[in-house]
């Protein structure tokens, strides 16, 4: 369950997030949309703890996103899976080692990381490529490596901020499809897209325009 | 437990990459660092061996008081007699001008020449000790010198270790000023460290904001980089002991055979086991400070 309480994000003096109130039952799939500014990036962020809200409650599979340090915040994002609108792969790391760290900084063997590694490449059909290093890769390529890193830690959440925006159809459609399997297998999606009719399958659609919020539901009835 | 052995081994790990991707950059950073500890080291330990081998020198305060030629030897009684009045003399030695003169024709290089004087030109003299340890006070000592300058027939009164003493308190106040000198290179290799990691974490602004999004904490993202300052800091050490030990032995080989023809026991050598340690403590933990405040201040500023 993801909840949002009367939630305002700040940039100095305009507001990202204006009293967003929201609640997202678990194993949904939620698509964002939105023009350019509109809030949607700020409100994956927020979920992801990137941000704290200037005012309101967050709170993300029982957690209250205000009420944890540093640290714990820190401990909270390995349980959430965050794909961001650039692919940030390490350059010198190989496929492997990129989708390897999650796991790495959480200290897991290094049995399971070879076994979950090898499973989140074959899932995203990069299984060959887990020792080529990311710069020999499409974008698209590049994208899937960055989705196995967020899926490796079998996240509850994963919150992806216009995935395919760099990508032509067909690495478009594989991301996409990527994401409808994920909820199948019960992870809660939130998709930030200007595409969303790229993405099938999903049970909430959240239109944010500045800042502020409507939510429907798979049949377009407003919640 | 042996979770967190793995992630001490990854950032060990991941704190030893810049050794292999900057290699040269990595030892000039070492380099620097231990010149910078080598200098004053090197003066300190020279320094230190050549204080023990002053003190030798010195050995028991002396004064020894001229007489006027021809001067008789009652006269030098007599005078040998007041200077023993002093509580600290412990003894007072009449040489004579025929002892005198056979101990200068031992000493000589030239003892023909002294054989071909008309007559001994050498005066009574009259050695003085005193019952005082190395550390004498100069005022007490100079005291003595200008009221035995007043005895009936003294030409001159010297006191013979003087120069000595005053190359001792050289001496010391170089090895103060080293030791100060050590105190600034204290708070330079904070602040070149604090330097060299914040340089290097900004130079790994991408990789610590993706840790930092895949979930490691401050801590976690800034111990690879405490793995490497130690590695440095380490390395430093090492390069700096080597440095000494090298310009002692040439400080050694140059002038240590001369000295000890003067004091035996003399040698200009490596430092002691237990002060390497000590100082490996100290530099590593200074190293370590700077290190940990550069890692705590730039991580937390990336986001």
């Amino acid at each position: 369950m993801i909840e949002l309480k009367d939630v305002s994000l700040r940039y100095g003096k305009s507001f990202a997030l204006n009293q967003i109130s929201l609640q997202i039952p678990a194993k949904s799939y939620v698509i964002i949309e939105g023009p350019s500014g509109a809030g949607k990036s700020s409100l994956l962020r927020l979920l992801a703890s990137f941000e704290i809200p200037t005012k309101g409650e967050v709170t993300v599979t029982g957690k209250a996103m205000t009420k944890l340090s540093r640290a714990a915040r820190s401990h909270y994002r390995r349980s959430v899976g965050y794909i961001g609108n650039d692919v940030i792969l390490l350059p010198n790391l190989s496929c492997f080692e990129n989708v390897a760290l999650p796991m790495r900084i959480a200290g897991n063997s290094n049995e399971e990381i070879q076994a979950r590694v090898s499973a989140a490449l074959t899932r995203v059909g990069l299984a060959k490529a887990s020792k080529f290093l990311p710069s020999v890769l499409s974008g698209g390529e590049q994208q899937r490596v960055a989705i196995a890193r967020a899926i490796v830690n079998r996240p509850a959440v994963l919150l992806a901020d216009e995935p395919t925006a760099q990508l032509d159809g067909l690495a478009a459609d594989k991301i996409a499809q990527l994401f409808r399997e994920f909820n199948q297998a019960n992870v809660t999606i939130l998709v930030a897209t200007h595409d969303a009719e790229r993405f099938k399958g999903w049970t909430h659609r959240m239109k944010l325009n500045a800042g502020k919020l409507e939510l429907f539901d798979a049949k377009g009835d407003a919640l | 437990m042996k979770k967190w052995l793995r992630m001490q081994l990854f950032a060990i790990r991941s704190g030893m990459k810049p050794w292999l991707e900057h290699p040269v950059g990595n030892l000039m950073n070492a380099l620097v660092l231990s010149i910078a500890l080598a200098l004053p080291w090197s003066l300190v330990q020279g320094l230190s061996a050549m204080l023990p081998s002053m003190d030798r020198w010195i050995g028991d305060p002396e004064i020894s008081i001229f007489f006027k030629p021809k001067t008789p030897v009652a006269v030098v009684e007599d005078a040998r007699a007041r200077v023993m009045r002093e509580r600290s003399v412990s003894g007072a030695e009449i040489i004579d001008p025929s002892k005198a003169l056979s101990l200068l024709k031992e000493q000589s290089q030239s003892p023909d020449l002294i054989d071909a004087l008309p007559e001994n030109p050498l005066p009574y003299t009259l050695v003085v000790r005193f019952r005082l340890g190395n550390e004498v006070d100069e005022d007490v000592m100079n005291g003595w010198v200008s009221n035995w300058k007043k005895l009936q027939g003294v030409e001159h009164v010297q006191f013979d270790s003087q120069w000595i003493r005053r190359l001792r308190t050289l001496l010391l106040s170089l090895q103060a000023l080293a030791l100060g000198v050590s105190g600034l290179v204290g708070i330079l290799v904070v602040i070149v460290t604090f330097n060299t990691v914040r340089l290097q974490l900004v130079g790994q602004r991408q990789e610590v904001e993706v840790l930092k999004a895949l979930g490691a904490s401050d801590a976690e993202v800034g111990r690879p980089t405490l793995w490497w300052a130690l590695s440095l800091s380490l390395l430093a050490y090492g390069m700096a002991y080597l440095g000494v030990l090298v310009s002692m032995l040439a400080a050694d080989q140059a002038v240590g055979s001369y000295i000890r023809e003067f004091d035996s026991h003399f040698r200009f050598s490596a430092p002691a086991t237990i002060w390497a340690l000590l100082g490996l403590t100290a530099w590593t933990f200074l190293v370590m400070l700077g290190a940990w405040a550069s890692v705590r201040r730039t991580v937390w500023s990336i986001h």
